[in-house]
């Protein structure tokens, strides 16, 4: 267990240490790939590799594991492409929730072992426009605001909840429903003031291209990567 | 370095006079301190020395604000991050990145500087805050107090020649908070930053300070020596809070002659985020009525992690929480009423548009006859009834949640970390209107790693510290 471990530990720190431009090129093929491919062998395929990459990602301690339906989901996939296997005439339910679980894997894997300064920086060696890079970086730093307000929203919700009697009426519900939306907007907006202050007080609104921490150069790993990729998608499309 | 000539600022479409007639000159290798009350305009006063106000937060400024030489208006936004370095009062609204490496050196990234230098300038950072070892660590798997650090750290990276910290140590425990000051002094000897501390912490002044300004009512009401910080006389003069003396404690033996029962108690706990690193482990507490019990340890030790529990936010890894006989955990509305807990982000418990609502929506919830009147304006909120509640400064929104929770009649009063933003005239009062509360036979467990709370006498402590 150690053996496999220590394995896929290194397997992991040298999928991560790939050019982020590479790892931009497997996104996009298994994206295309997942979107032409018909057939549960093709499927099977691109479900393994994305779980395989997925695997990479989080095998790392300092790494955040998959939340849990993202597991069930994979599990479902899985049994639901053995049944297409055994004749089972279920291609047409099956076949769209693996192309969502496969993209879903995908994405996240690519989150995980991209940070944000060097997806930004790849971005802008492939000639991207500064304000779309910048877009790119405040997006995930959005998507993470977003969650965190939501949980804290929820946890408000709950602590409320713990010392104040509940509404009882429909209307008196509704009521209460629209103030935790505007209360809940008129945070968001204070927030995305606090991070535009946050982001100004970092020199994001220089003007020229960012460094990054990170020199990103191509290695033999990356053009193997990228060419096994290519030719997969090209013969996934092709066969 | 920094001159500011008749600085003014006026905040709410003109209606609030933030800051009036600022005069203040702060030389290279300087360390200046910032005090003042509550509402002072310490923060507003920041905001304008990095031209944050008005370019992203509304306000009118008026006067002049000069960088070695240079006005402020005459520099763009980046030209002056290299110049200003400003740690917000919130730490969690300053982070970006997911890793704490990538957080400390997105600012050198922006400016476009060589890998080698941004390597040189991540690791002097690092090191310069004291955390090496949170490198490689999530963002948001840190605590509070560890956030507040990689703030700095992520500031220092830029290597501004000014340093403007808001309460950088309001969420640091006091070994952490002083070797920050350290090395910020070490910052301001050596290499001659100006560094600008704004803190209600009055204790950490005196050592480190080379002058020291009070604000009062936007205005600088004394601009001199830190050495009159250590009187009681000067700190009760300007409402600081006075730390080099024991402040008058509750008396602990009428405390314990008031636990009546056990309210909620907790018998073997364990907690872990994540199975590999457990917060803490086989803790048992119990939180009696009548009495007060302080939970204090380092940062990053579980206190916040021990509130939730006891508030059902999370269910433990091991042991069990009980809240008379039901778990608080459980997701069912009943059996956890009697509940109240003030998180380290009070704001996200605000529904209605101003103060005086919000604080009714709590107290119309409250049993007959056992709501509490006058709370608002026992804890300084009396003034501010018409405000919404988000435009208040960090201590008011604290005080605002405190005042809420209790209007509720909570059978148990959880508050993590509640003096942050309380300067001694509010801490004082927050601290009689919570001895009332226990003496009418409330619950209390408070959080806290600030000392001029912890030096308090307490009934019954736990310390998180090695479990």
């Amino acid at each position: 267990m150690g053996f496999i471990r220590r394995v896929l530990e290194r397997a992991g720190t040298a999928a991560s240490g790939l050019d982020p431009r590479t790892k931009v090129l497997l996104l996009v093929c298994i994206s295309v790939a997942t979107l032409v491919a018909r057939g549960w062998p093709k499927l099977a395929i691109l479900l393994a590799l994305a779980l395989a990459w997925t695997v990479l990602a989080s095998v790392r301690t300092a790494q955040r594991r998959p939340r849990l339906f993202v597991w069930a989901a994979t599990a479902a996939s899985a049994v639901g492409l053995a049944l297409w296997a055994g004749d089972v005439p279920v291609g047409p339910f099956v076949a769209p929730v693996v192309r969502m679980v496969v993209l879903l894997l995908a994405g996240w894997a690519f989150s995980r072992s991209t940070p944000a300064g060097e997806l930004a920086c790849a971005l802008q060696r492939v000639r991207c426009p500064k304000p779309l890079v910048l877009i790119v970086v405040a997006a995930r730093s959005l998507l993470g605001l977003l969650a965190s307000e939501v949980r804290l929203a929820h946890e408000g919700m709950r602590i409320r909840a713990g010392c104040l009697s509940p509404s009882r009426t429909p209307w008196k519900r509704l009521k209460a429903l629209r103030r935790v939306s505007v209360a809940f907007s008129a945070r968001l907006l204070l927030r995305s003031d606090q991070m535009a202050a946050a982001a100004e007080s970092r020199g994001f609104s220089r003007p020229g291209a960012r460094s990054s921490l990170r020199a990103i150069r191509l290695r033999l790993a990356d053009l193997v990567t990228g060419v096994a990729c290519c030719g997969a998608v090209a013969l996934l499309c092709l066969l | 370095m920094l001159r500011l000539e008749n600085l003014g600022c006026v905040l709410g479409g003109g209606r609030v006079a933030a800051l009036c007639g600022i005069d203040l000159t702060v030389e290279a290798g300087e360390f200046v301190f910032i005090a003042g009350r509550s509402g002072s305009g310490k923060s507003t006063l920041a905001r304008c020395l990095c031209g944050l106000t008005p370019r992203i937060f509304p306000g009118r400024v008026s006067g002049r604000i000069e960088l070695a030489g240079t006005t402020l208006d005459d520099l763009r936004p980046w030209e002056v991050v290299q110049r200003v370095g400003f740690v917000f009062q919130d730490p969690r609204t300053q982070l970006f990145a997911e890793t704490v490496e990538e957080e400390v050196a997105c600012g050198p990234e922006n400016l476009g500087l060589p890998p080698s230098e941004i390597a040189n300038r991540l690791q002097w950072a690092l090191e310069a805050t004291g955390i090496t070892d949170l490198r490689r660590r999530r963002t948001d798997a840190l605590s509070l107090g560890e956030r507040q650090k990689v703030a700095l750290a992520s500031v220092l990276s830029l290597r501004p020649s000014v340093l403007v910290l808001d309460e950088p140590t309001s969420m640091l425990d006091e070994a952490s908070a002083l070797a920050i000051l350290e090395r910020l002094s070490r910052l301001a000897a050596d290499e001659g930053v100006a560094v600008i501390v704004l803190e209600h912490r009055t204790r950490y002044i005196a050592p480190y300070a080379t002058r020291l300004v009070i604000l009062r009512q936007g205005a600088i009401a004394y601009d001199g020596p830190a050495e009159p910080i250590c009187d009681e006389g000067f700190c009760r003069q300007f409402d600081l809070r006075h730390g080099a003396l024991p402040a008058p404690g509750r008396a602990p033996a009428g405390m314990s002659s008031r636990q009546t029962e056990t309210v909620a108690s907790a018998k073997g706990l364990s907690f872990a985020y994540r199975p590999d690193a457990p917060v803490f482990s086989d803790i048992a507490l119990d939180v009696c009525s009548g009495a007060a019990t302080v939970v204090s340890g380092p940062n990053g030790s579980g206190k916040t992690t021990l509130l939730k529990l006891f508030a059902g936010l999370l269910r433990p890894t091991g042991g069990r929480v009980c809240f008379g006989n039901h778990d608080p955990s459980a997701r069912t509305a009943g059996p956890a009423a009697g509940i109240a807990f003030v998180g380290q982000e009070p704001a996200y418990l605000f529904r209605h548009r101003d103060v005086e609502s919000e604080y009714a929506s709590w107290q119309d919830a409250g049993d007959d006859g056992a709501v509490p009147h006058g709370l608002l304006a026992r804890l300084g909120l009396g003034d501010l009834r018409s405000r919404h509640p988000l435009s208040l400064s960090e201590g008011e929104k604290r005080r605002l949640s405190v005042a809420a929770a209790l209007a509720a009649g909570p059978r148990m009063l959880l508050l993590d970390e509640p003096s942050v933003g309380f300067d001694g005239y509010h801490l004082d009062r927050l601290l009689q209107v919570l001895d009332d509360y226990t003496a009418k036979g409330g619950a209390l467990l408070v959080a806290s790693n600030d000392p001029d709370v912890l030096q308090r006498d307490w009934p019954c402590r736990c310390d998180l510290t090695g479990l």
